[in-house]
């Protein structure tokens, strides 16, 4: 089976995360991972992978050089190769235009499965994988929570708001998983090692799109604003009262409803 | 007269229940910043009973979609079709979504069908269409602009707009339109109906939040953060510490990596704070919290602290509220007992 996975490269969520001054994600000076969602997007992919006699593993990273690290850390995990989508004219692209060129660059192959987070921890849309399964016309499935591979389908539970659903999919199908879906591996030392010897092929706008028809911006940043700062308050210790005392702050700030 | 004031801005609201819904108002009062509202609400067929006397801004209309025979998972691709229909027939000048799941999946095909941005988290609107969101859980806000086709926006759950200008009237224009659903190409096996999350508010949506974290030590130590919640009439959430350990399950999880909140009171129990949690709940109108160890970073963004064990402070506080109350608290008990299960 040919299966890709989507990553994205984003600050870790450990540490504060600021914007810049265009109103983008600060990403100098900031330790950057592969977003969490998307190991687990991988090891979905691989535990996939495991139980099949051929299939090739590709994971798919829009953004700026540094962005390899992000997937030669796949490729550490057991990911065979990556595509980068690597190009200035892109920073700060929006949601639409992010989705466009992360169509393009998975229609250029015959992927049976395409594999997204449900949301990145810095964008939190939770839209790119819907978008590329408009754009690509492929059947998705959001919200997997957890994915069983049979003969010739994959049955799927969703977690949605009120309820869980289970679904039947074939391929080709876009899925986007939940952060229940698997647990991410350590990435082995003879991993990294084989690393080195995966390719990464690197794709710029020009090898997607002919020259006139470069996706235009769909949304424009106006400005920003920090939000303002939270303030410590009183602390008390509890000596038996703790109970009380929050309930007289609550009720004083007319806050019992 | 110029075309652009006729067009009108679509609200979508989709219903299991028979009320219109809190969110599908606020949502109509954004709406109702750049034109009159349109609102297309899926929902039961004897939902058309609750729309008799229901108040809106000036110029709202109601378009009733019956989706008795719907699977739950038609909603986004039929949504989408009757939606993108009505847009290209009639005009619109931007679509309003509620931010759930489905709402996101509908807006994100509406975005590609009509070659239109799309904006997420959108907490709120100008007369202009420029929309302010929320940028790492509160830490920022920016103020951004759809420039190419009509705005796609996806409403933050649980928003309260500002009406001070606006004047509302009971509605007095609301058809129904029938339409086949759209299935989708995946088979549909089961779907299990999960009583724990309807019996609390909705944690996006909820007034209250009680969240327990690692001090809360065990799944049996969650009763304590449900009941609390229960008397505060509130929702249960969980830190990414406890919901790791498996003391609750991780669509309560409130943090960078889970779900984001802002309610009015905000009640951390045994939850150190975390960047990763302190990023789901900073935007808390108020926030309490009670850990047992003094140098608990969460204090240092507290509007109240309180340094003891949660497991007396907590049912000492949900014991004096019932008091402050008026109520019963064998009665409550009882009613709590029932709904832990």
């Amino acid at each position: 089976m040919n299966i890709a996975v989507c990553i994205k490269q984003v600050p870790d969520t450990y540490s504060t995360r600021h914007l810049n001054t265009n109103g983008r994600v600060q990403r100098d000076g900031v330790e950057l991972v592969v977003d969490e969602i998307d190991l687990r997007a991988v090891e979905l992919a691989i535990q996939i992978a495991e139980n099949l006699d051929d299939s090739v593993l590709t994971a798919v990273c829009m953004g700026p050089e540094r962005a390899r690290d992000a997937l030669i850390d796949c490729l550490g995990l057991g990911m065979h190769r990556g595509v980068h989508i690597c190009d200035d004219r892109l920073a700060g692209a929006d949601l639409n235009v992010t989705s466009k060129v992360l169509s393009a660059a998975l229609s250029r192959e015959n992927y049976d499965l395409i594999i997204c987070g449900n949301e990145s921890t810095d964008g939190r849309g939770g839209c790119v994988s819907t978008l590329i399964a408009e754009f690509m016309n492929l059947p998705i499935v959001t919200c997997a929570e957890h994915v069983t591979a049979r003969e010739s389908d994959f049955v799927i539970t969703r977690a949605l708001e009120e309820y869980r659903s289970t679904v039947v999919a074939t391929v080709p199908l876009v899925l986007s998983v939940t952060d229940k879906v698997a647990e991410p591996r350590f990435p082995s030392f003879r991993g990294i090692r084989a690393a080195r010897t995966r390719p990464i092929e690197i794709l710029s706008l020009d090898d997607l799109f002919s020259n006139a028809s470069f996706p235009a911006e769909y949304s424009e940043v106006l400005d920003f604003s920090a939000a303002p700062a939270r303030s410590r308050g009183a602390v008390l210790p509890s000596n038996g009262r703790g109970g009380v005392l929050i309930a007289d702050f609550l009720d004083n700030s007319r806050l019992l409803f | 007269m110029s075309v652009t004031t006729l067009l009108r801005p679509v609200v979508v609201w989709s219903t299991s229940e028979r009320g219109v819904g809190a969110q599908a108002l606020e949502m109509l009062k954004l709406a109702a910043r750049i034109g009159a509202p349109r609102l297309v609400v899926f929902g039961p067929r004897d939902l058309s009973l609750a729309f008799e006397g229901f108040v809106a801004p000036v110029g709202t209309e109601i378009i009733h979609v019956p989706n008795d025979d719907w699977l739950p998972q038609s909603f986004p691709l039929s949504a989408t079709s009757i939606i993108e229909g009505l847009v290209r027939e009639e005009s619109a000048s931007a679509v309003l979504i509620d931010g759930t799941i489905a709402g996101r999946e509908l807006a994100a095909r509406l975005s590609a069908r009509l070659d239109s941005g799309l904006i997420l988290d959108v907490l709120d609107l100008d007369a202009d269409g420029r929309a302010t969101v929320s940028n790492f859980g509160g830490n920022y806000y920016t103020r951004c602009r759809v420039i190419r086709g009509i705005p796609v926006l996806v409403i933050h759950r649980g928003i309260s707009v500002d009406d001070d200008s606006m004047e509302f009237i009971a509605v007095a224009q609301v058809s129904e339109r029938h339409v086949d659903p759209v299935f989708p190409a995946f088979v549909e096996d089961v779907s299990l109906n999960d009583p724990r999350a309807n019996s609390r508010p909705n944690l996006e949506e909820a007034r209250v939040v009680v969240a327990g974290g690692r001090g809360v030590g065990s799944i049996e130590g969650f009763a304590l953060v449900e009941s609390l919640a229960d008397a505060l009439h509130g929702a249960v959430g969980a830190s990414r510490a406890a919901v790791d350990a498996g003391y609750y399950p991780a669509r309560f999880q409130v943090g960078q990596t889970g779900v984001s909140v802002s309610p009015d009171v905000y009640i951390a129990l045994g939850i150190s704070g975390a960047i990763q949690h302190r990023a789901g709940m900073q935007s808390s109108r108020i926030v309490v919290s009670v850990n047992i160890d003094e140098n608990a970073p969460i204090f240092d963004f507290s509007d109240f602290g309180v340094v003891g064990d949660l497991f007396e402070v907590a049912p000492q506080l949900r014991c004096r509220i019932l008091q402050l109350r008026g109520v019963d608290d064998t009665g409550t008990a009882r009613d709590d007992a029932s709904s832990v299960g």
